[in-house]
C-alpha cells in the first residue's frame, strides 16, 4: 500500500466507526476517492459528480431503479 | 528511499553537466555539500524541487528576484538558430533496489528577434525494470506516491527558516503542516465540496408551496450571510497575522539593539508576555471550573432540604425494620387472591387472618421500591456531601483566582513600566519602535475581539441554518413529490456530519501523536536534560515548551534549543506522514553559535537515523569540530566552488 492509500484507509476506518449506515459509508468513500484523484488540481468541477454520487447511494433512488 | 545522484546541466550557475553522486549507505547516511554563500547550495536544493514539482521553493532566499533557469553564460553565447537547454536529472533508489529516474528540462532559442524561452518545461519519469529503463506514463502520480508537494517542505527545508513554526502568527503553518502530513486536507476538501453540493441541490428544488420557497429563500440568505462572515473572519485573521509578524519584527529589532538596557528590557518584556499568557490560561481554566461547579452542583444546593428529607425517610424506614423488606408485596397479594395462607389457614373475606395479612401488605409495599431506594441513597449521599463542600471549594477557587489576578496585574504594571522606560530612552529609533508597537498592540486587541464576534456570528448562522434545514426537510416530507429529493438531502447531510466528525477526531489524534513524538525527540536530544519537562501543541496549534517547574518557556529558549525543537517537530511530522523520502537541509546550523552547533551536529544523525540526509552548509557552519562530530556518518562530501570569472560553479569531491 502506498502512504496515500494507507492514510485514506485510516480515514475510511474512522468513517466506518462513525456510522453503520451503508449508504452513508458508500457515499463518503466515493467522495474521498474523488478528492484523492483530484487533490492536486486547483479547479475541480465536483457539484454534478457529487449529485450523481448522492443519487446513486440514495436507497429511495435504488428502489425506484429496481422497480422500473 | 535515497537520492543516488543529482545531475545538473546548464541549471543556473551550473554550466555544462555536473554530477553529484550521494552516499546511500544506511550507516553513513549523511552527505555534506559545502560552499560559501552564493556558491550554489540553495540552487541545488531548488534543482531537486524543480525537477520533481516544477517549482522552486527557495528561489528568492538571497537575491529576492527571479533569474532564468538556463545558465546565463550559456544564453549569452547562444548564436542565432541555436538552442540552449537546462536539465535536471534525479536518480532515486528504494530499499528493494528499484531505481526511479526523474528528468525535467527547459529550452530557449535565439532567433533574429532575440531569445525565446519554452512556455513549459518537459518532464519524464523512468523506472528500471531489469536492464531496461521504462518510461512511466503517470509521472505526477509517481511523484505523489514518493512525496506529495504539500508534504515536501518537511523533507526539503531551509534551516534558517525553521524558527517560523514557533511564532504565534504562524500557528496556521503548524495547523496546515499537521493537516498536510496526515492527508486530512483531503477530508477538509471533501467536506467543503459536499457542503456546496447540498446547498446547490437544495436551491434546485422547485416547490409548489410558498412555504418551501420561503424556507429556501431564508436558507439562501443565511448561507450568504455566513459566507460573508467567514470571508470577513479570514480577512481579519490575515490582518492579525500581519500585525503579529510586525510585532515580532519589532521585538527582534529591540533584542538586537546596540543598547544593552533596551535588550534587557525587551527580554524581560518577552518573559512577562509568556507569563501573562500562561496566567490568562490558568485564570480561564479556574473560571470555567468555578462556573462548571455552579452548574453541576446548583441543583443539589437548591434541593438540599429535599435530599435531606428523602435520606431521613430512608433512615426511618431502615430503623423501623421495613427495609430491607422481609416479605415481598407480590407474594402477599398471591396469598390474598388464593384465599389461603402457606400454613393452610383459610383467609376469607373479613376474617381475622385476612386482616392480619392485609396489615403485612401495608408494610411490604416498600419491597417494590426497595431497589430504587437503595440506588437513591447511594446517589443522594454524595450529592449532599458535594453540596456541603461547595462553599468551601468555591472559596478556595475564588482565592486562587484572586491570587492569579493579582499576579496578572503586577505583570501588566511591570510591562507598562518597561514601555515607559523604553519610550524614555533617548534613541529616536527605539522611541519610534515603542510607539508603533503600542499602536499595533491596540490593533491586535481590537482584531482579536472582532474575530471573536465574527466567530459567534458564524456559529449563530450555522445554528439557524440547521433549524431551517430541518424545517425544509419537514415540509418536503409532506409531499410525495419531494420524497426522493428529501432523502437525497438527508443522505448528503448525514454524510457531511460523519465526515466532519471523522475529521475532528483524526485531527485531534494526529495532533496528539505529533505532540508526543516531538516531546520524545526533544527531551531525548536536548543537552539540558533537567530543564525541560513537556511539549504542548494547543487547540490553536501554538507550540509551547514547559520546564520542570511547570512554566511555559518557549520565549526563553536559545537559538540552538529552538533549532532542536524545530528539528524534533519536523522529525515527528515526517514520522507521522509515513513517507520514506530523503531529507535535504539547507544551512542547518546557520543561526547557531559555536557550542550548540557542535551539539546539534552530534545529534543530527540520531534525528534521522534511517533516513538519507543531505546537508548544504557554509564554511562557517562546517567547521572542523562539526566535521569531526559527523565524521563517522558521512557518506559523500563535496565542495561547491564558484568561479567568478566564468560565472559558474564547479563541484569538488572531498574526503
Amino acid at each position: 500500500l502506498s502512504r496515500l492509500e494507507s492514510v485514506s484507509g485510516r480515514i475510511l476506518n474512522e468513517i466506518a466507526s462513525q456510522t453503520r449506515n451503508k449508504a452513508v459509508r458508500h457515499l463518503a468513500t466515493e467522495i474521498l476517492r474523488f478528492e484523492m484523484e483530484n487533490w492536486k488540481k486547483e479547479r475541480v468541477h465536483f457539484t454534478e459528480h457529487f449529485e450523481q454520487l448522492i443519487s446513486q447511494a440514495c436507497p429511495e433512488d435504488q428502489r425506484r431503479d429496481d422497480s422500473s | 528511499l535515497r537520492i543516488q545522484s543529482i545531475e545538473l546541466e546548464n541549471f543556473r550557475q551550473y554550466r555544462g553537466k555536473v554530477l553529484v553522486e550521494l552516499g546511500c549507505d544506511q550507516k553513513k547516511n549523511i552527505n555534506v555539500i559545502q560552499g560559501v554563500n552564493g556558491a550554489g547550495k540553495t540552487n541545488m536544493l531548488n534543482a531537486i524541487e524543480w525537477c520533481l514539482y516544477d517549482k522552486e521553493g527557495y528561489l528568492e532566499k538571497y537575491s529576492g528576484k527571479k533569474q532564468p533557469i538556463i545558465n546565463d553564460a550559456e544564453l549569452k553565447e547562444l548564436k542565432e538558430g541555436e538552442k540552449a537547454t537546462a536539465k535536471v536529472t534525479l536518480r532515486l533508489i528504494d530499499s528493494g533496489g528499484r531505481q526511479t529516474v526523474f528528468e525535467r528540462q527547459i529550452s530557449a532559442r535565439r532567433d533574429k528577434d532575440g531569445i525565446t524561452f519554452d512556455g513549459e518545461s518537459e518532464a519524464h519519469a523512468y523506472m528500471r525494470i531489469k536492464q531496461d529503463m521504462v518510461e512511466l506514463t503517470e509521472r505526477e502520480f509517481t511523484v505523489n506516491r514518493i512525496l506529495p508537494y504539500g508534504v515536501r517542505s518537511f523533507f526539503f527545508f531551509d534551516g534558517e527558516r525553521l524558527d517560523e513554526f514557533f511564532k504565534e502568527e504562524k500557528s496556521s503553518v503548524v495547523r496546515d503542516a499537521i493537516l498536510d502530513v496526515s492527508q486530512l486536507s483531503l477530508l477538509e476538501k471533501a467536506i467543503e465540496h459536499l457542503e456546496r453540493t447540498i446547498s446547490s441541490m437544495r436551491g434546485k428544488i422547485k416547490g409548489d408551496s410558498p412555504k418551501i420557497e420561503d424556507i429556501q429563500e431564508a436558507i439562501r440568505e443565511v448561507e450568504g450571510g455566513r459566507e460573508n462572515y467567514r470571508q470577513q473572519k479570514r480577512n481579519k485573521e490575515e490582518e492579525l497575522s500581519g500585525i503579529r509578524a510586525q510585532l515580532s519584527e519589532i521585538g527582534e529589532k529591540l533584542m538586537g539593539s546596540n543598547e544593552p538596557l533596551v535588550r534587557e528590557l525587551q527580554r524581560r518584556r518577552e518573559t512577562l508576555s509568556a507569563r501573562l499568557k500562561e496566567l490568562d490560561e490558568t485564570l480561564q481554566d479556574n473560571e470555567t471550573e468555578t462556573s462548571d461547579r455552579v452548574v453541576e452542583r446548583g441543583p443539589a444546593i437548591y434541593a438540599t432540604d429535599a435530599i435531606r428529607f428523602a435520606l431521613q425517610q430512608i433512615d426511618v424506614r431502615a430503623k423501623k425494620g421495613d427495609i430491607p423488606p422481609k416479605i415481598r408485596e407480590t407474594f402477599i397479594r398471591e396469598l390474598l387472591d388464593k384465599g389461603e395462607c402457606i400454613c393452610g389457614t383459610k383467609i376469607r373475606h373479613d376474617s381475622v387472618p385476612r386482616k392480619r395479612i392485609m396489615g403485612l401488605l401495608e408494610r411490604a409495599k416498600i419491597s417494590e421500591i426497595y431497589e430504587e431506594m437503595v440506588e437513591l441513597k447511594y446517589a443522594l449521599d454524595p450529592m449532599l456531601k458535594a453540596a456541603g463542600s461547595f462553599t468551601k471549594e468555591q472559596d478556595r477557587l475564588r482565592a486562587e483566582i484572586a491570587g492569579l489576578q493579582r499576579q496578572k496585574s503586577e505583570a501588566q504594571t511591570e510591562q507598562r513600566e518597561i514601555e515607559t522606560r523604553l519610550k524614555g530612552i533617548n534613541v529616536e529609533e527605539i522611541t519610534n519602535l515603542e510607539f508603533t508597537r503600542k499602536a499595533l498592540e491596540k490593533n491586535e486587541d481590537e482584531l482579536i475581539g472582532r474575530i471573536g464576534i465574527l466567530g459567534e456570528k458564524i456559529e449563530n448562522a450555522t445554528r439557524k441554518l440547521q433549524e431551517l434545514e430541518r424545517e425544509l426537510a419537514k415540509e418536503l416530507s409532506r409531499s410525495e413529490r419531494f420524497k426522493i429529493a428529501n432523502q437525497r438531502l438527508e443522505l448528503g447531510g448525514d454524510t457531511l456530519t460523519v465526515l466532519a466528525r471523522a475529521k475532528e477526531k483524526l485531527v485531534d489524534e494526529t495532533r496528539a501523536t505529533i505532540e508526543k513524538k516531538t516531546e520524545d525527540y526533544f527531551l531525548n536530544l536536548i543537552w539540558k536534560k533537567d530543564t525541560y519537562a513537556d511539549i504542548k501543541i494547543d487547540d490553536d496549534y501554538n507550540i509551547s515548551v514547559i520546564n520542570r517547574i511547570g512554566s511555559e518557556c518557549l520565549g526563553t529558549l536559545s537559538a540552538g534549543e529552538r533549532q532542536v525543537l524545530a528539528l524534533s517537530f519536523l522529525a515527528a511530522l515526517r514520522e507521522v506522514s509515513g513517507f520514506d523520502a530523503p531529507v535535504v537541509i539547507d544551512t542547518p546550523l546557520g543561526r547557531i553559535s559555536k557550542e550548540p552547533r557542535e551539539n546539534i551536529a552530534e545529534l543530527l544523525p540520531n534525528f534521522l537515523e534511517h533516513t538519507q540526509v543531505t546537508l548544504f552548509m557554509t564554511d562557517e557552519e562546517y567547521t572542523s569540530q562539526v566535521r569531526t562530530k559527523l565524521a563517522q556518518r558521512i557518506g559523500r562530501e563535496y565542495e561547491l566552488i564558484y568561479d567568478e570569472e566564468r560565472s559558474q560553479t564547479q563541484v569538488k569531491t572531498l574526503g
